[in-house]
């Protein structure tokens, strides 16, 4: 019965307009006093949520694609990018994808990408004429690689809680990321194909553009390689390499377009919005997370649906929609800490390998963090893109489709996640 | 009044920029002190995260004022504009409600989280777990009831509501 | 009857969360399920210093994890975190039956609403993990980064022993291995195999660093509403499967080790003349544990003479 209210006020409050966090907040509070929790828990879980060194990567990406945006870096690296695939049917979607798989690759956060690379993105693909909702959908579609393509913080959860090598795990993503890239490019190539998407084409560039396009984007162009070098070298963490790039970005910024004061400060001004507005709903969700926890809502629907297996294929169909179902309303990490035990009994019972588990299971749940109602990666775009949830959705609709492919293909095919752990990491046995 | 709340507005904007200018010093030191002088100053992550803190909750207030919260906006172009008006001034009393449950709360957690410290921050009265992380929250929650009820009296008064920055 | 909401944050498989929700069934079982306990594991309930300040406003009635955690409440229990301060396990042991130590238990109880039930889950002793050598002598780590929690007590160890402590969460600290953020680790002995960080740092030191045990924590309050017989019975069932964990974690031992020797990770012991130059080089820190507040003035030659 509780339950029942829980949903009916959780969808009730959404629907009438209440924003998501405050819709959090008061359905988590209603729900502590009818079920009879400790009441003190709302203001203790909410006030600590956001307790965590890595969300700091957020205001710093967020204020690096804000500062690339305000100080006319961004311009130049899609100035590169055009000269190089604006003749191809899509051009842009393609660059969009293409970034967030070289932004994937320093980066464990789908947050991040959306967040940073997303507003550089978005910004760009409208000034060259494209919609905003294709815009931000093919942005929010991208960003879900960040945690497939390693490094990957969920990954690195995942293999805490199963106990499994990291390096396998890591290994095991790259395929299925890639995979995920691919399948987004082909979406957009149909959709442009069949005229559902207007993607603005230029005739291709001579070679003098793009050898000036190269020179101009250069500086900008050296910031993943100062960055990746910065991390592989161990000169700081991922964390800390938010920092960097927007220091980094102040320096050539400055260098080429001047020091203009007043675009610094209102780039990060609109940081503070954006990231607060976030960061906030992060924080709530932690009261919303304990109660699901001390429910055991999802393990008890796991539990009942143990029953219904019969064969491995049925057993991975179910998990995938299980997962599909919880990370819709979960945040990630707070979802694999509760599902992850569960999973790994079904898997073992199946004789399902864990590394593959594992990146089906991420795979699957960042399509969650593009859909409503609890979707990070959808609302960042959203604040970002300054567009309304149902149209986004709407364009997202046939990316949803893809993606949920690539997930069903990563389960059922484990080689493609296994390939390159087996063959540049074997186990022992 | 509205003048009023617009300057605390701008004010805690500004306070709001300067942590988040606190985050980048902060990293930027760590990084520096760790990797040119091998001597790594250890305070610099609780610094950033403290900052972080503060930033995101007295920000939240702000995003209420200007209405950027995200949420849905399916009943925009579904109900006649007298029922949405009455839609949005109990969604605010909604929101007054809830955060004034909040600020209670923070007010019994007082007596405990005044004796804990936070990571390696220096003791001391103004560096303990409330004043670092339970009192940006019922700050915030505070802001945003003033905001709330101001736009429940701009609405009531039939005016837009205002949206400075 | 009573329900008690208990929670834990290491991962299902791992020892102490098995020998958790074997404390639940005892307590159910031997109360004939006049008292509940319901285990959540994997940082469900939060954090462990959330879990432990959500006890002390009674708003959840246990928690077991690490000892060391209750220095969240009461800063003095990181005394048993300060590196190489008890000789051995033994000593380590008189300590933890002190006066000293049920001063600080009271003090917990007193301020905190926050009771031990059982001190006796025994963890392996914390191990070095470094990546070329095994160490030998505090010389073979001078200068070297380790890789510290964010708390005061471990990274004023570790800086007494002559590393450059980098302070880097849990969570990243994988990462940070590999890429050469940090250049060695320390890990209870037990979780060289889960944490993964032998796949980084191959060569494993017997150090015995510290003597980490894991404790049953539970609110003063919530304790004090059972009858006598009942709290008899929940104290011993917490002791009980404090036995169990140590078996469990005994049981798991050799075959992690064997598993790891075949992936090419080195162990080796370190003897006693080295651990004694290390707790030599904690000793001369310890004017500046105390004025920094970590060490009560007086506590550390009281902690000495219990050998
Ligand atoms: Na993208
Ligand atoms: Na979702």
């Amino acid at each position: 019965m509780t339950t029942a209210i829980f949903l009916a006020l959780f969808f009730g409050l959404l629907i009438l307009g209440l924003p998501v966090a405050y819709t959090m907040l008061v359905t988590s509070a209603v729900y502590i006093l009818l079920a009879g929790l400790p009441e003190i828990q709302l203001t203790l879980r909410a006030s600590g949520g956001i307790e965590s060194f890595s969300l700091l990567a957020i205001p710093m990406f967020l204020l690096a694609g804000n500062l690339m945006n305000g100080m006319g870096v961004t311009e130049r690296i899609f100035a590169f990018a055009g000269v190089l695939v604006r003749h191809i049917t899509g051009g842009l979607g393609h660059v969009n994808v293409v970034a967030s798989i070289l932004f994937a690759g320093m980066s464990g956060s789908a947050v991040a990408d959306a967040g940073g690379l997303g507003s550089v993105e978005i910004r760009a693909m409208e000034q060259a004429g494209y919609s905003r909702r294709f815009s931000a959908a093919v942005t929010a579609a991208s960003a879900t690689m960040g945690p497939i393509i390693p490094p990957s913080i969920t990954l690195v959860v995942y293999g805490f809680l199963a106990e499994e090598s990291v390096g396998r795990l890591f290994l095991g993503g790259a395929l299925p990321g890639l995979l995920s890239g691919f399948a987004l490019m082909v979406i957009i190539y149909l959709l442009v194909v069949t005229g559902r998407e207007t993607a603005p084409r230029l005739p291709r560039a001579s070679f003098a553009e793009v050898v000036t396009a190269f020179w101009r984007a250069l500086p900008a162009l050296m910031a993943p390689v100062i960055l990746l070098g910065g991390i592989l070298a161990g000169v700081f963490t991922p964390t800390e390499a938010s920092v960097v790039v927007v220091l980094y970005i102040l320096v050539i910024g400055s260098i080429s377009m001047g020091f203009d004061r007043r675009q610094i400060a209102e780039a990060l001004l609109g940081t503070v919005r954006t990231s607060a507005a976030t960061l906030f709903i992060i924080a709530v969700s932690a009261v919303f997370g304990w109660i699901i926890s001390i429910q055991r809502l999802p393990l008890e629907m796991v539990g009942l649906m143990q029953d219904l297996f019969v064969s491995k294929a049925a057993a991975i169909a179910l998990i995938i929609v299980i997962l599909l179902i919880v990370g819709m309303f979960m945040e990630v990490l707070a979802a694999l800490v509760l599902l992850v035990p569960t999973l790994l009994a079904i898997a073992s019972s199946f004789d399902i390998d864990t590394v593959h588990l594992g990146v089906t299971v991420v795979v699957t749940m960042m399509i969650g963090t593009i859909t409503p109602p609890v979707g990070l990666v959808l609302y960042t775009v959203m604040t970002v893109a300054d567009i309304r949830m149902g149209e986004l959705t709407r364009s997202l609709a046939p990316f949803y489709l893809a993606m949920i492919a690539v997930a069903l293909l990563v389960a059922f095919v484990p080689q493609i996640t296994l390939f390159l752990p087996d063959l540049l990491m074997p186990t022992a046995q | 009044m509205t003048t009023l709340l617009s300057g605390l507005h701008r004010l805690t904007l500004w306070f709001c920029a300067a942590l988040a200018v606190a985050i980048i010093g902060a990293l930027s030191v760590q990084i520096v002190s760790r990797y040119v002088f091998n001597a790594p100053v250890h305070m610099t992550d609780d610094i950033a995260e403290i900052s972080l803190i503060w930033m995101t909750f007295l920000g939240a207030a702000l995003v209420y004022r200007e209405g950027g919260h995200i949420g849905l906006d399916l009943l925009d172009t579904l109900t006649r504009p007298a029922l949405r008006r009455w839609l949005r001034i109990v969604l605010h009393l909604l929101v007054v409600a809830v955060l004034a449950y909040v600020i209670t709360q923070v007010r019994q957690l007082y007596p405990l989280m005044s004796r804990l410290e936070f990571g390696t921050v220096p003791k001391g009265p103004l560096t303990s777990k409330f004043v670092l992380i339970l009192l940006p929250f019922g700050i915030g929650a505070g802001m945003t009831i003033l905001f709330a009820l101001e736009a429940v009296w701009t609405e009531l008064r039939g005016a837009p509501a205002e949206a400075d920055t | 009857d009573v329900k008690w909401t208990f929670g834990g944050i290491n991962p299902p498989g791992a020892p102490v969360t098995q020998a958790s929700k074997r404390f639940a069934e005892l307590v159910t079982e031997r109360t004939e399920g006049r008292v509940q306990v319901d285990f959540y594991e994997g940082s469900q309930l939060g954090s462990g210093p959330a879990q432990i300040e959500a006890m002390a406003v009674g708003a959840q009635e246990g928690y077991i994890s690490s000892g060391s955690n209750a220095s969240n409440l009461v800063t003095e229990f990181g005394v048993v975190d300060i590196p190489f301060v008890f000789e051995d396990q033994d000593h380590f042991l008189a300590f933890m039956e002190s006066d000293l130590a049920a001063g600080l238990q009271q003090r917990l109880r007193d301020e905190f609403n926050v009771r031990i039930l059982a001190t006796n889950w025994f963890r392996l002793p914390r191990v070095f993990l470094t990546k070329e050598s095994c160490v030998e002598s505090p010389e073979d780590i001078a200068g070297k980064r380790a890789r510290s929690p964010n708390l005061p007590m471990f990274v004023a160890g570790w800086e007494a022993i002559g590393t450059v402590p980098v302070t880097i969460a849990y969570g990243e600290t994988y990462m940070a291995l590999s890429q050469g953020v940090a250049d060695m680790a320390e890990s209870a002995g037990e979780q060289v195999f889960s944490s993964k960080f032998y796949e980084v740092l191959p060569y494993v030191t017997d150090a015995q660093m510290m003597y980490p045990q894991n404790s049953v924590y539970v609110a003063e309050s919530a304790f004090q509403q059972l009858s006598d017989e009942d709290k008899a019975i929940v104290t011993q069932a917490a002791e009980d499967a404090g036995d169990y964990f140590v078996s469990l974690v005994e049981e798991q031992t050799a075959p992690n080790r064997a598993t790891m020797e075949a992936e090419g990770v080195t162990f080796c012991e370190m003897s006693a003349e080295t651990r004694a130059a290390f707790a030599a080089k904690v000793a001369d820190s310890v004017p500046a544990f105390e004025e920094e507040g970590l060490l009560p003035e007086g506590w550390w030659d009281q902690i000495q003479a219990m050998k």
